[in-house]
């Protein structure tokens, strides 16, 4: 049967599909890079291993596809050197795992210059070899020995060069996938070709596979076979014969002293099936009516109270000889899907745009809702009334499920960074013990993706310039590997991202020279020490040695800033020199439907996050002061809070309420009270963001819609509170009062002068 | 009179004519490429957003989306306009980082739609414009007369008009 | 006497869908002139693919059990590839010179 060349239809179809290609291939190589880095901290975990092997196995599939030779041939001699591993031939040492993660950038770069034959440079073909005669060097060492007589010692073939010490069996079965004939592949050519290779011991074909004629499909393909193959070639020249058909087929070539291993991970690729005997029947390892005979048994001896009932796995070992490790194998599986831990998590792929479509509908959704409880209160109709209420509960259910499906795990994204820093440190000869807490903190996906490249800046710089070298660090009395720590934690409606290094920290003296220098500061003036280290991101404050291979390439920390400011979020440095860097990245959580507590300032409404509401005063005219300098300040049992008033603040011109309210709100700088004309209590409300145009706007960070159609603005509580902490600071200066002094004194001194 | 030179600015491609949507803003009349209009809504309530300029009117509610409004007159003039019977907000398809957002151009009447033939639209006199040269893509001849083609992308560009903001403050 | 199916010289994937139909239709004519079992011949076949075996293999889904009375070397041959030797049942074939079957 001649395999047929590609129609003009084929040639169309894989150009349209390159692309999804190219994205899933990606996720499989960022994958594979995890297990990696996974493996060298567990390098026994087999799951990771088996893991690890699909992945490359996926890619070689899918490449397979689109005959994208180049891709298949490279990642099948990888493959090869972990299916070694997975036999237990080859260990994992640090020395195959560097050689891995090598030869995975180099599927990255293969599959990402799959569509371009000219990108691939001399360079990058010597590489290629370089890195194919490595790998062959760890699969052709010499084979461990193996018990049975039956071991196969031959050499994987180099060129030509195969040296065979006897045939032995393999087992080989493969399912052949429903479009094999469609692209114009025949099973029979496939065992014809492989009984060509040796002596067939036996072969059989599944009937049970094929629908009745009545059903079949005559064009698609439902066949299978199991075959022991007795022959001298290698396990490439056995799945060679695959080729063709890699993605349509599932096969498995098995040497057979790891028939026993084949079975027991069988087993652990399996779906659910959680009985055991049913388990071990699927995969072959005992027949059905051996199980039956051993159920009977066990069903026998049920019976009798005196005897413990045994256990079937004990049974199938005892009389069916079953192999312990398959029994075990069985078990372990079952007690996974019984501990409910799912053994691959499903996902499905959506697009996008699609999701945030739903997203906004979401939020007419929830507006409507407001605005028909509004009509509904209106009525007075009570049972319109509860059924409203029953509506907005199913809607507040399904905004927080939907919501959740744009969240991502930042964790994901921080695992990416094990690479960059396992590599970055041992190419500055440091040592490094990277820690990453808070994985699950959750961020929109959108925001994750535009926090990656900023923090991916801010972890090099700590690697270049402040962890210290082994040397310079037991000098110091320090440890002789450095502590870099990623973490994540949700804060009131914010999450904050920490960096954090037991380094040198920031070079106070150094930074205001080179201030100085650049003229970003008045020559001789000192500025804080805070104010010092924010000097970094002065753009401008970075030269080209500073800039080093790794931290710099044109991305400055001015950028770093810009970044995250775009995200309407802050950074914040804290240095202690000799001991440390702590920098901190707080993001707000914009993208969200938040309670809300709404409140009017003459024709205008604004809008609190309840999180942040500690208690609210209305006609509050009682225990708001004014301070000598005029400042407005709340007694509250005892305590004097400063008080923002939006009136004030935002120029709201209206002719004030006879009695105003106010509200306490919690920020990271302590409480502060807000002064509004009317409480208008609880609302949800979904959050949209003002756009570029009002980015410098302080203390509002979004817009929501009301149920009337209106727009309220929503405040930002912190910043709101460093425009209170600031006053405060001005007028503890103006007073003459040390900074610090607690406000009660700051007000009765104020007020005494 | 104004422009002799006959040179057209507008390069069609396929079109050859423009269709264009006439607005007053103030005594002065301007048009604008009717592809870059989204929609046309009537004034009811904007909401002010505090500590802005005076070209920034402020935001409103574009079914579920929060739309910026940026009143036009004070931004070509610096003289904020008043709310009259035809005042109208022109939504357009404005260029963000990433993509298009819709941004509201507050005039005082949109008056009507106007194809101009590429014979009928000329470069813009290098002074006596009433609004800076860089914000029309050319004169479209209008009766007698030639009326500034805004080109939206240079006379609200988004970036400009937010550091304009921020400096403001 | 009743005549076996002859299937046909081409028994390969370009001639799958007629065969499958013609099959199904003589299916139907056994099973309403009440015969239980069906016997098939494969004594003209000269090319054989997967796709044909496949068609004998969704026979042996359906309720009636068939069996081969007759067989051609090519097809013989596919079938012990393929892993289906049982099909060459000698309690049923008709030997034929160098034939042997497993």
């Amino acid at each position: 049967m001649s395999y047929g060349t590609d129609s003009d239809s084929d040639k169309e179809f894989i150009a349209q599909a390159m692309p999804a290609f190219i994205s899933e291939a990606a996720e499989q190589i960022e994958a594979i890079e995890t297990l990696l880095l996974e493996l060298e901290e567990q390098p026994d975990n087999r799951d990771l291993l088996d893991s690890l092997f699909r992945c490359a196995h996926t890619v070689k599939g899918s490449a397979g596809i689109f005959g994208l030779n180049r891709v298949v041939e490279f990642t099948h001699h990888v493959e090869t050197l972990l299916d070694k591993m997975r036999d237990g031939d080859i260990a994992l040492k640090p020395d195959i795992s560097t050689l891995l993660l090598q030869c995975n950038d180099q599927i990255k770069f293969l599959v990402d210059t799959a569509a371009d034959e000219s990108a691939d440079t001399p360079e990058q073909k010597d590489t290629r070899a370089d890195l194919v005669i490595q790998l062959r060097a760890h699969t052709e060492g010499p084979e461990p020995a193996v018990v049975g007589s039956a071991a196969p010692t031959a050499a994987l073939g180099a060129t030509g060069a195969t040296v065979a010490t006897g045939p032995c069996v393999w087992s080989i079965s493969a399912r052949f996938g429903m479009e094999t004939f469609r692209n114009g592949m025949d099973p029979l050519s496939i065992a014809r070709y492989l009984s060509g290779m040796g002596r067939v011991v036996s072969v059989r074909s599944g009937v049970d596979t094929v629908p009745a004629l009545v059903n079949l499909n005559p064009e698609s393909c439902y066949l299978s076979f199991a075959m022991e193959l007795e022959t001298a070639a290698t396990r490439e020249d056995i799945e060679g014969a695959f080729s063709f058909v890699l993605d349509d087929c599932q096969f498995d070539v098995v040497a057979p002293e790891t028939q026993d291993r084949k079975l027991a991970r069988a087993i652990e690729e399996m779906p659910e099936t959680p009985r055991l005997g049913a388990m071990l029947v699927s995969v072959g390892a005992v027949s059905q009516d051996k199980l039956d005979q051993v159920l009977s048994t066990q069903q026998q001896t049920r019976g009798m109270p005196s005897v413990g009932k045994p256990k079937l796995g004990d049974l199938l070992e005892a009389q069916a000889g079953v192999a312990p490790e398959v029994v075990a194998a069985a078990v372990a599986k079952q007690q996974k899907l019984r501990d409910n831990a799912p053994s691959e998590e499903r996902y499905i792929r959506v697009q996008a745009d699609r999701l945030d479509a739903v997203i906004n509908l979401l939020g007419e959704l929830v507006i409507a809702g407001a605005g028909a409880t509004l009509l509904a209160r209106a009525t007075h109709h009570v049972s319109l009334i509860e059924a409203n209420l029953q509506m907005n509960g199913l809607i507040e259910e399904i905004r927080n499920g939907t919501l959740g499906l744009r969240m991502v795990p930042v964790g994901e994204t921080f695992s990416r960074f094990r690479r960059v820093v396992r590599d970055t440190a041992s190419s500055l000869g440091k040592e490094v013990n990277f820690e990453i807490v808070g994985g699950d903190a959750e961020l929109d996906k959108s925001m994750v993706e535009k926090i990656a490249d900023p923090l991916m800046h801010l972890v090099r710089n700590s690697l270049d310039h402040g962890l210290e070298t082994p040397q310079e660090r037991l000098a110091a009395g320090k440890s002789r590997a450095g502590h870099l720590t990623l973490s994540a934690r949700h804060e009131t409606g914010a999450i904050l991202i920490r960096i954090d290094d037991d380094g040198r920290g920031i070079n106070r003296e150094r930074v205001l020279q080179r201030a100085w220098n650049r003229g970003l500061v008045e020559q001789g003036v000192v500025p804080s020490d805070n104010d010092i280290n924010m000097l970094i991101f002065e753009p401008g404050f970075s030269t080209a040695e500073q800039v080093t291979n790794l931290s710099g390439r044109g991305v400055g920390m001015d950028v770093v800033r810009r970044n995250i400011e775009a995200l309407r979020g802050s950074i914040r440095l804290n240095s202690h020199p000799g001991v440390g860097l702590q920098v901190d990245i707080r993001l707000p959580l914009t993208l969200a439907i938040i309670d809300g507590f709404l409140v009017g300032v003459g024709a205008s409404k604004f809008v609190l996050p309840l999180e942040s509401v500690v208690e609210v005063i209305e006609a509050a005219d009682q225990h708001t002061l004014v301070d000598a300098s005029g400042r407005h300040v709340l007694e509250l049992r005892g305590a004097i809070l400063p008080v923002v008033r939006l009136r004030t603040l935002y120029t709201i011109e209206s002719s004030p309420p006879d009695r105003v309210s106010v509200v306490v709100v919690n920020s990271p700088r302590g409480k502060f009270g807000i002064e509004v004309d009317v409480l208008l209590g609880q609302h949800q409300t979904v959050v949209k963001p003002l756009g570029s145009l009002f980015k410098s706007l302080r203390g509002i960070s979004g817009s929501s819609i009301l149920g009337s159609g209106e727009v309220a603005l929503i405040l930002d509580v912190e910043s709101l509170g460093a425009l209170v902490t600031a006053e405060q600071q001005s007028a503890a200066s103006r007073a003459e009062l040390p900074l610090g002094t607690p406000v009660v004194q700051q007000v009765k001194a104020i007020a005494s002068v | 009179m104004s422009s002799q030179v006959a040179e057209t600015a507008y390069t069609a491609g396929d079109a050859s004519t423009m269709q264009c949507l006439v607005f007053q803003v103030g005594s002065e009349v301007f048009a604008i490429e009717i592809h870059t209009v989204r929609e046309i809504i009537q004034y009811a309530g904007i909401t002010m957003v505090p500590q802005m300029p005076a070209f920034v009117r402020g935001v409103v509610n574009l079914r579920g989306a929060v739309v910026p409004v940026i009143d036009v007159r004070a931004r070509f003039s610096g003289l904020k306009s008043t709310v009259g019977k035809r005042t109208s907000i022109i939504v357009i398809d404005a260029v963000v980082e990433g993509g298009h957002a819709p941004l509201g151009l507050l005039v005082d009447a949109v008056t009507e739609v106007v194809a101009f033939t590429q014979q009928n639209i000329v470069v813009p006199p290098q002074f006596g414009t009433v609004i800076p040269k860089d914000f029309i893509r050319g004169m479209g001849k209008f009766g007698d007369e030639f009326l500034p083609i805004i080109d939206p992308a240079r006379a609200f560009d988004i970036e400009e008009m937010a550091l304009l903001v921020e400096h403001d403050r | 006497m009743r005549a076996p199916f002859d299937l046909p010289a081409d028994l390969r994937i370009y001639s799958a869908i007629d065969t499958r139909d013609a099959l199904l239709a003589w299916v139907a004519e056994e099973a309403s002139a009440g015969h239980d079992y069906l016997q098939i011949s494969a004594r003209d076949v000269e090319e054989v693919d997967g796709s044909g075996l496949q068609l004998l293999a969704a026979l042996s889904n359906m309720e009636t059990p068939w069996h081969l009375v007759e067989t051609s070397e090519p097809f013989a041959q596919a079938c012990r590839h393929m892993g289906f030797a049982y099909w060459l049942d000698k309690r049923y074939l008709k030997t034929q010179a160098g034939d042997s079957a497993s």
